[in-house]
């Protein structure tokens, strides 16, 4: 094969081999890809930070840091949903990262899809005990090869291709040629066979290999990787109208997608308008079929909104759902079909200061960690017009609420203060792996303050702080709700913080 | 035992292996003489120059043996530990023998190109300039080819998770050049074998080529893991895989090979290394690491016990005796459907009556590793003693015809193949 002859071919494989990598757009997920807990494990204070893996199976990163004493040993046990305790292996020890005194370091192997919860425990001279962070195992996206790889791959692969071209030539030519044969045209001629019949090799080795991953490819994106459940958010035509919210995917039915109330409720349903500052509504729709709900629509103004859905089912897993929404102008003021809903129509946003009605105002600061990998605590406190701490009753059983949303919707976290960790999945998890009492344990160890008395709950709102650990998925701007009850009256406080 | 076998025929190669040592630093003395100036000394004869090709041969051989011993302890590792890292014994063990074949295989070039030229000219084929043996350019390219396939493993594990299954695209690029890396040894020790019997030695090197050509069997017979299990050998995928695979191996060695049983041979070659990896692996302890965990393994998880492939490679070869009077296409059209059919209904029915075997509690022991033995952590020893895949994938009239057609595919290609491997030389 002479070398002009072989450039069209070259190009050619080129091109085949570069199509099917070149950069493919992968399904985004709004979702924070941390698990952060802040609490204690036990007799030790700790904040443990998950880092998801986003491929099924995949590494899952855990950082421990402990924010007082230290442990003597900190280990991490992965539990799947349903193989439970029974099904997890030895815990993994987690080690001191270089250079520091307090931050653990370890990972951990998801290897199937579905509802996991990692049981952080400590051990030292104060005691010891565990905490359980439940964890999604989900396939949010597929990774693009890099540009350089691409590059170096297609080249070796290239290399690869004419070799076996060369080698059938040279096999075909010579390999059965006995000693001192004489070089004759039909031994070239048998060379050309053998290469003809090594690029028809090396042709269908390209064509079935791009087959095979085209097929590998959908096989992923329709087996493996995360699909949100069909649902339907629409206006009712209803007096007075309503806001509706049905889930209409067939993995809906299935036992183990049952949905489970989280701090009360089986379905946080979260409106943003497209307008700056934004528009924000906190509801809870009320079930009036196994697989709908709806909600009178508060006061906001009219306009395009984005809707995020935070479920929690059976087995353990949790979801965020995205949708769109227009809201009419002109909608009646009615009663909201849940005490515990809340909106904020709109306000001035200051970045550290918010006003929220009656002279009080919500202050916010953004503590950061020990290291950018570790985030940062948004800390919030309420005062009256003298400058006073103001009383935070429980909202939805915790001391405070929050939400932190990329300006362009991007990115979407509702958090409490021990965390973004589902409280109803760490429950359900701790349920079914731990002894009698694991659930109430855990509920108490997320901070639900239902378990505790109402005068120590009311006590732990004295100061009228609230803390939630976040860390930021992504450098860039992101608005920030915190709502905290005082005075019996749900208050929101908005503020605009660029990462 | 064939292992044994390899034990002793490399043994045997020590003195041939100083004696190349010896050759070496005699070529560098020599070349040192050149650039000096001097006078070199006079150039070796051209069998001082290949007499140590058999010790390097064996040694690729060997390479081949390293990675297919490697890859099942790879499997091993998957299926009890569950989790690993690139660094593990196993894979130091496949990438140690892929690359001490490459090397070697190179340095075969290197000596064919430049250092030996002449004495090599009538044992090697050209390829952009450069010489070497056949079997040295397909092990070079197995083991580029191996290479190749890291960084794009890497990065197919980070887009779609680790893999769950034996083939995914870069594991095959992988098997690609692991299968390169065994055929080319299998082809030098062919070729060198072939030069000795036109020479007047028929029988001489047909041990390393038999060992080789086990070997590339056994690492064959990997890919089919995971539709050979037991429990899956009364299901038509089964059947219809075997076809495609087996008859091929068996028809070209009793065909090329001119010692007699030379599939009987390859085929208690590849029992043996797989049989090696039965009795060793669960001598030793190891436990899951990953969840979820259905079955708590305590010791490494053996490979299933083989097929009793000496069976029908017994009967081709005795066909292959009885059709030795006859050659060109009154051979063919004998010995291809003959070999297809005696292989069909002799494996069939002996790995049917075997598999049921395999999976009852009789075989729950050390020497057969039968009933979920072989399990991973994540399968359930409940489903042990049952067969899989009856319901979708029966063994029916239609698809034994399709496995008659595919075998005597799979043995016209062995056939054709055999034919070649005879004529190799270089």
């Amino acid at each position: 094969m002479s070398p002009a002859s072989f450039r069209p071919a070259f190009w050619m494989a080129v091109m085949l081999f570069s199509l099917p990598w070149l950069p493919v757009e992968s399904r985004a997920h709004v979702g924070s890809p941390h698990i952060i807990f802040e609490g204690r494990a036990g007799d030790y204070p700790v904040r443990v930070i998950i880092r998801q893996p986003e491929v099924v199976p995949g590494l899952a990163e855990i950082h421990v840091r402990a924010l007082g004493a230290v442990p003597e040993r900190v280990t991490a046990l992965p539990m799947h949903s349903v193989a439970g305790r029974k099904g997890a292996p030895r815990p993994d020890v987690a080690t001191l990262v270089e250079g520091e005194t307090h931050l653990f370091q370890a990972q951990l192997w998801f290897m199937t899809r579905g509802a996991y919860g990692v049981e952080v425990t400590t051990e030292g001279p104060l005691g010891g005990g565990s905490v359980m962070v439940p964890v999604n195992s989900m396939a949010y996206g597929r990774k693009e090869m890099p540009l350089w790889l691409l590059t170096i791959t297609l080249s070796l692969l290239t290399l690869l291709g004419l070799g076996v071209v060369g080698i059938t030539r040279a096999g075909f030519r010579e390999a059965s040629l006995p000693p001192d044969a004489p070089a004759t045209p039909s031994l070239q001629r048998r060379g050309l066979i053998g290469a003809s019949l090594g690029a028809v090799l090396v042709a269908g080795a390209i064509y079935g290999g791009n087959l095979w991953r085209e097929v590998e490819d959908n096989q992923h994106k329709s087996r493996v990787l995360y699909r949100p459940f069909a649902h339907e958010v629409a206006l009712a035509e209803s007096d007075p109208p309503e806001l509706t919210f049905k889930l209409t995917d067939s993995r809906a039915s299935a036992r183990h997608n049952t949905l489970l109330p989280d701090h009360g409720k089986l379905v946080h349903l979260f409106l943003v308008s497209d307008t700056s500052p934004p528009a924000f509504a906190h509801l809870h729709p009320k079930g009036f079929d196994r697989l709908a709900f709806k909600s009178t629509i508060p006061p906001l103004p009219g306009g395009n909104y984005r809707v995020f859905t935070d479920l929690v089912h059976e087995g353990g897993a949790t979801q965020l759902l995205t949708n769109r929404l227009v809201l009419p102008s002109d909608v009646p003021v009615s009663p909201p079909s849940d005490p515990e809903d809340s909106w904020l129509a709109s306000r001035p946003v200051g970045e550290r200061t918010s006003e929220l009605g009656e002279g009080m105002t919500m202050q916010l600061e953004v503590v950061p960690g020990a290291s950018v990998s570790e985030g940062v605590s948004l800390r919030a406190s309420v005062r009256n017009p003298e400058g006073g701490a103001v009383t935070l009753e429980p909202y939805l059983r915790m001391l405070g609420h929050a939400v932190v949303m990329k300006e362009d919707g991007g990115r979407f976290a509702h958090l409490h203060p021990a965390g973004t960790l589902n409280m109803a999945a760490a429950r359900r998890m701790a349920d079914r792996s731990g002894p009698p009492g694991a659930a109430e344990a855990s509920d108490a160890v997320c901070g639900d303050l239902s378990v505790l008395p109402p005068e120590q709950a009311l006590a732990m709102g004295r100061e009228g702080v609230v803390s939630f650990p976040f860390v930021f998925p992504e450098m860039g701007n992101y608005w920030i709700w915190v709502q905290v009850r005082v005075k019996g009256v749900i208050r929101t406080g908005l503020f605009r913080h660029k990462a | 035992m064939p292992g044994g076998e390899l034990w002793v025929a490399l043994v045997a190669l020590v003195p041939d292996i100083w004696g190349c040592v010896q050759n070496t630093s005699a070529i560098a003395s020599s070349l040192d003489s050149l650039s000096s100036g001097q006078t070199p000394r006079a150039a070796e004869s051209p069998a001082d120059a290949l007499r140590w090709l058999k010790p390097v041969t064996a040694l690729i051989v060997l390479g081949g043996a390293l990675i297919t011993f490697g890859i099942i302890w790879d499997i091993s590792w998957h299926a009890t530990i569950g989790r690993d890292t690139f660094w593990t014994a196993a894979h130091i063990m496949i990438y140690a023998g892929g690359a001490t074949a490459g090397c070697l295989a190179g340095w075969l070039a290197i000596c064919a190109t430049f250092l030996h030229r002449e004495s090599f000219r009538h044992i090697s084929v050209q390829l952009w300039g450069a010489r070497a043996p056949m079997g040295a350019w397909v092990t070079i390219w197995g083991a580029a080819a191996m290479l190749t396939s890291a960084p794009l493993d890497d990065w197919w594990h980070n887009a779609y998770g680790l893999d769950v299954k034996i083939l995914s695209p870069p594991h095959a690029l992988l098997a690609a050049g692991m299968y390169g890396v065994v055929t080319g040894g299998y082809l030098l020790a062919s070729a060198r074998r072939n030069r000795l019997a036109a020479a007047g030695a028929s029988s001489e090197g047909s041990t390393l080529a038999v060992l080789a050509n086990g070997i590339q069997l056994a690492l064959s017979s990997i890919l089919l893991t995971e539709l050979s299990f037991p429990n899956f050998q009364h299901s038509s995928t089964f059947v219809l895989a075997s076809a495609a695979m087996y008859p091929g191996f068996l028809v070209a060695a009793a065909r090329h090979s001119p010692c007699k049983w030379a599939a009987t041979k390859m085929s208690l070659v590849y029992m043996g290394v797989i049989c090696v990896m039965v009795w060793i692996l669960p001598l030793f302890p190891g436990e899951p690491k990953l969840a979820p965990i259905y079955n708590p393994r305590t010791t490494m998880a053996p490979p299933a016990f083989p097929h009793l492939m000496f069976i029908p490679a017994l009967a081709i070869d005795l066909l292959f005796l009885a059709l030795r009077n006859r050659s060109g296409w009154k051979s063919a059209v004998v010995a291809i459907p003959m070999a297809a059919v005696l292989f069909l209904a002799l494996f069939v029915t002996v790995q049917w009556h075997f598999s049921a075997f395999l999976i009852s509690p009789a075989a729950d022991n050390h020497f057969f590793a039968g009933h979920g033995r072989f399990f991973s952590y994540m399968g359930d020893l409940s489903n042990a003693g049952r067969f899989f895949r009856l319901q979708d994938r029966a063994i029916t009239p239609e698809v034994i015809g399709w496995a008659c057609l595919i075998a005597g595919a799979s043995a016209a290609v062995g056939y054709a193949t055999g034919g070649s491997l005879r004529r190799i030389l270089r």
